[in-house]
């Protein structure tokens, strides 16, 4: 089964331009204006159970893409099924089917534990009482919320809130998870915590993973393909390994020399006295 | 629809606790409310003590008045103030949540906050409507305020999401929709009575603020099922308008990644 089909989608933005050899009045009453093709006549598949990665340079398009697939933003021109449904036509019926994370974004309560944005989250997608509290319970253990699900999400550091943000996204079981750089702002650990959680979800329950990062860290860890992006067309797609071959076969190693010790350094000299 | 109501009163529910967690905060801000409110109906009452009754409007019909368009100011916004909110989810992209989310897009949106201040609205308002029907001696008054504040709060949202929905169009429009809601929402407070005809007709049908305000009292104090049945009417076809401008509106959403800076 194919999770997500993508047949010549287009957006482009219109966007007012200042041009500086005209005055002021003449820019604000009759300004230029300039289309920008933020997604160009790009075409893929995502089977089901797969793990991509979709990155490029900032401005490549990675997120308007997501932003269509989700339902977010109405393409400019295209088609595309993701679950088997149109975005933007059957955005609510899609909702109940995908998770999404922004990582710049927070759809917690802020002023409130953690514990409640599963309660408003498991109400929203039309869950049970006893449906939430089996998976609060799940999600609590995998992402080891324990210590600090009642507390309010203000107070949070920002891996904790991240791991939340994701846990609370999986409250109804969605079949595909969009993530926009999920990792980022995260230290090392709060990194790898997230790309092992992610993974066996991935793996072990057969969850869609479409991803978008600037952390090759994320990449190698979950994506078992990737497609790049540079001005909104698709410029490589391969599997994660083959692309590591292709491009990667000469890594360039730059050496540091460790400078010696403020101690080795009055050894020496004092040292050479003696 | 049933379904989509429980979700927006889980949503208001979880609104109101988040408030209720800074305590001074929540109970400074009804109270304040409602003390900035009693001032605007003493400045009312004095005017009619110097002046005398105007086309038969007096200090009991301002009980009236202002009750009306507190309880529908403060059930539209203390219950559904999402819609003041818009241009800010707009201009900031957090209408992407919305977008996200698996209910009515209309609702979910409105339902995204409360304003505290509303509810101190809507309390002084049940207020002035009480003693309202204390003075004029009729519990009767009650069932028709009753009657009529469902559509006064359904127009006011309505209004409230169309003047929101210019932030689709216009980049910054905050202050755009504020200005178009004053322009609504002013006359509102003032007495049918002091509008002429002409003035009477477009504060009634082509900027119903007479509708939420003068219309309503009238309906109660005449027992007037046609004028009743005029502001459903009115209430409802806006409504109709402004899902219509809403889910018309939303197609031109951009998104955005918006991230301040101070210089």
């Amino acid at each position: 089964m194919t999770a997500i089909i993508v047949e010549n989608l287009v957006k482009t933005f219109s966007l007012a331009i200042r041009q500086p050899t005209q005055g002021r009045l003449r820019n604000f009453l009759r300004p230029e204006k300039e289309v920008i093709t933020a997604v160009d006549n790009i075409s893929f598949t995502v089977p089901e159970g797969q793990a991509v990665a979709f990155i490029g340079p900032n401005g490549a398009g990675k997120s308007t893409t997501i932003k269509m697939l989700t339902g977010i933003l109405y393409p400019t021109s295209g088609e595309m099924t993701v679950a088997g449904l149109h975005p933007y036509k059957n955005r609510r019926e899609l909702a109940f089917r995908i998770g999404t994370l922004f990582g710049q974004r927070s759809q917690l309560v802020p002023n409130l534990p953690v514990r409640d944005s599963f309660e408003l989250f498991g109400a929203i997608y039309e869950l049970s009482p006893a449906t939430v509290r089996r998976r609060q319970k799940e999600l609590i253990g995998l992402f080891d919320l324990a210590e600090f699900v009642d507390r309010p999400v203000r107070k949070l550091s920002l891996g904790q809130r991240m791991r939340a943000e994701i846990a609370v996204a999986l409250i109804h079981k969605p079949e595909i998870i969009f993530l926009d750089e999920p990792t980022i702002g995260l230290d090392i650990v709060a990194k790898k915590s997230l790309r092992e959680v992610l993974g066996r979800i991935n793996r072990e329950e057969g969850v869609t993973l479409f991803l978008t990062s600037h952390d090759v860290g994320d990449i190698e860890a979950l994506c078992t393909r990737t497609m790049v992006v540079n001005h909104g067309r698709i410029v490589v797609d391969e599997s994660t390994d083959a692309l590591k071959k292709d491009y990667f076969a000469h890594r360039p190693v730059k050496m540091v020399a460790v400078e010696p010790s403020l101690e080795e350094i009055i050894q020496d000299i004092y040292g050479a006295k003696k | 629809m049933i379904a989509e109501f429980n979700v927006a009163h889980i949503i208001w529910l979880t609104n109101l606790r988040a408030a209720m967690e800074f305590r001074v905060a929540f109970v400074m801000q009804i109270v304040g409310m409602m003390i900035n409110d009693c001032a605007f109906l003493a400045l009312w009452i004095l005017f009619f003590q110097i002046m005398g009754n105007v086309n038969g409007w007096g200090g009991q019909q301002i009980f009236a008045l202002l009750g009306m368009n507190l309880m529908c100011y403060g059930f539209a916004f203390g219950f559904a103030g999402g819609s003041l909110w818009m241009p800010r989810y707009v201009e900031q992209g957090t209408f992407d949540s919305f977008l996200l989310s698996p209910r009515n897009l209309y609702i979910r949106t409105i339902a995204s906050h409360f304003d505290l201040a509303g509810l101190g609205d809507a309390i002084l308002g049940v207020i002035l409507i009480i003693v309202y029907a204390v003075m004029t001696g009729s519990a009767l008054s009650l069932v028709w305020f009753a009657a009529l504040l469902p559509a006064t709060t359904i127009l006011f949202l309505s209004v409230s999401v169309i003047c929101s929905t210019a932030a689709f169009y216009l980049p910054d429009s905050n202050h755009t929709m504020m200005a178009m809601f004053k322009t609504f929402m002013n006359p509102a407070v003032y007495p049918s009575a002091l509008f002429p005809k002409v003035a009477r007709f477009v504060f009634i049908f082509i900027i119903p603020s007479l509708t939420v305000g003068g219309l309503p009292v009238e309906a109660v104090m005449s027992h007037s099922f046609l004028t009743l049945g005029l502001v459903w009417l009115i209430a409802a076809i806006w409504l109709l308008i402004s899902i219509a401008v809403f889910y018309g509106s939303v197609r031109r959403y951009e998104s955005g990644n918006f991230v301040g800076l101070r210089g």
